[in-house]
């Protein structure tokens, strides 16, 4: 099955006051607003920059290659899910699941955090390879950020190219509007990580991005990229 | 962008890297250490456990080394120059990050059994006859993934003559490529590994995309060095260099 991935790109240029706010903001909620006042005066805002189209094939060896989730088969299970939405569910032979939702509040079944997350790295793993064609060289576990990358086409190379710095955000069944807000509240957590990876690595040019994932159907899915550069 | 890419697997790409960067590290003189090659080190100590637990586990044999101290060794060893002594300050933290995975890795080489095969079906198959690269062809019954695998280091992928077959598509500007052959998808990795999926797939069938697999890997794997390379090198071999001429 043929997967349309869409992108939407925000290019952030800290100067050094603003990447002074992002390291201080980790620590001081005051700090914090004052560079989202700054960052929010740049006026970079989303661009649509085209799609993607990958293979549900590839996209599932991204997930099992990336991702530090453990999840047996991930696009089945967000398939399963979005099923559940479907006015097919009440067909016959679908399978009632009113069980848990009394739980829930009322608001129904929720997907599974872990497999969305899965689907989520995925993603980001096609994009830093596709749209920055960069080589994927470290996959922190249980760390920040979610993926390390460089633009070295051989190793010997990496002390003199490009190094991304990609951190994933997933959402199912979620508006764009509200995964952008989701990008704007943790964008200082990796302007900071950035600056301060600038920092005490000013030879090499890094850039970190963060990328905010929105599942609508299995076959469309939606990413807003933010990339920030010191 | 060439379609002719050089293939690196992620192993002689972590090397390269670990070499470049500590070479910059002594250049610098810094002691500080640099949160890359801790990185590059961890990634590459992960794909040395990998392949320890794999041939040992396959061959039944355990080595009274943890997998961990092993693959630390064999890196050791593997990056050891006389004037190079900065790499000591690494490992405790190297350990310290893996020491989980490690764990669970040591778990896993115990149980390793060879699962029970379908008749026909080989778990590996090594493919070296009437091929210009040998390639090894890996059915992962887990994953329910073939993968074929480059064996020698210093080779390419020809994306042109996998495009030039009747009825195959090359897509895709950057990895993961996608080879389209019949009903099948392949993706072909940074690393040179082509995969195919053969999910919920009748033995009959996996047969035929193993075989898919076989010809994509032998047309796509090529010794022969990049044409713009050869272009350069050409006119300076056959014509006389202007400074020449005039000191004549």
């Amino acid at each position: 099955m043929p997967i349309e991935i869409t992108l939407e790109r925000r290019q952030l240029q800290l100067t050094r006051t603003e990447a002074a706010l992002a390291k201080g903001a980790t620590s001081r909620h005051a700090l914090r607003r004052q560079f989202d006042r700054a960052i929010a005066a740049k006026q970079a805002l989303f661009a649509p920059a085209g799609s993607l189209q990958v293979d549900e094939a590839t996209l599932r060896w991204s997930i099992h290659r990336y991702s530090e989730q453990l999840v047996p088969d991930a696009m089945q299970q967000v398939k399963f899910f979005l099923s559940l939405s479907s006015p097919f569910y009440f067909e016959p032979g679908f399978a009632p699941l009113y069980y848990f939702t009394h739980k829930s509040g009322g608001q129904g079944v929720s997907v599974n955090k872990s497999t969305v997350a899965a689907i989520a790295e995925g993603v980001g793993a096609v994009i830093l390879q596709r749209v920055m064609a960069a080589r994927i060289i470290h996959c922190p576990y249980h760390d920040f950020p979610d993926l390390i990358g460089t633009a070295a086409a051989s190793g010997t190379q990496i002390t003199t190219s490009k190094l991304y710095l990609m951190e994933v955000k997933g959402a199912c069944m979620r508006s764009v509007a509200e995964m952008r807000q989701t990008l704007d509240e943790e964008v200082f957590r990796l302007a900071a990580y950035t600056a301060a990876a600038q920092d005490l690595d000013p030879t090499h040019a890094i850039v970190g991005v963060l990328v905010g994932v929105v599942i609508q159907k299995l076959d469309l899915i939606h990413t807003l990229l933010i990339e920030v550069s010191v | 962008m060439s379609r002719l890419l050089p293939i690196y697997s992620q192993r002689t790409f972590l090397l390269d890297a670990l070499n470049a960067l500590a070479l910059r590290a002594q250049a610098a003189a810094t002691t500080v250490p640099h949160s890359l090659i801790e990185d590059c080190l961890v990634s590459l100590a992960l794909e040395e456990m990998c392949h320890i637990v794999q041939v040992q586990g396959r061959a039944g044999y355990r080595h009274p080394a943890t997998v961990l101290e092993q693959a630390l060794d064999t890196i050791e060893r593997t990056l050891y120059r006389p004037d190079a002594s900065h790499w000591s300050q690494y490992w405790q933290q190297v350990r310290e990050t893996l020491k989980y995975p490690a764990s669970q890795l040591e778990s896993l080489q115990a149980r390793l059994i060879t699962t029970q095969q379908p008749e026909g079906l080989l778990e590996q198959q090594s493919v070296d006859a009437g091929v210009e690269v040998p390639f090894e062809l890996v059915h992962l019954a887990e994953l329910e993934v073939l993968v074929a695998v480059p064996l020698q280091e210093r080779c390419y992928l020809d994306l042109e003559r996998v495009q030039a077959q009747a009825g195959w598509l090359v897509s895709g500007d950057y990895y993961p490529f996608e080879i389209h052959v019949e009903d099948f998808t392949l993706t072909v990795s940074a690393a040179g590994e082509v995969v195919v999926s053969i999910q919920s797939f009748p033995n009959s069938l996996v047969r035929q995309v193993r075989e898919q697999l076989r010809l994509v890997a032998q047309t796509l794997y090529t010794t022969r060095r990049p044409r713009f390379t050869a272009r350069v090198e050409e006119p300076e071999a056959l014509e006389p260099s202007p400074s020449q001429d005039e000191g004549e």
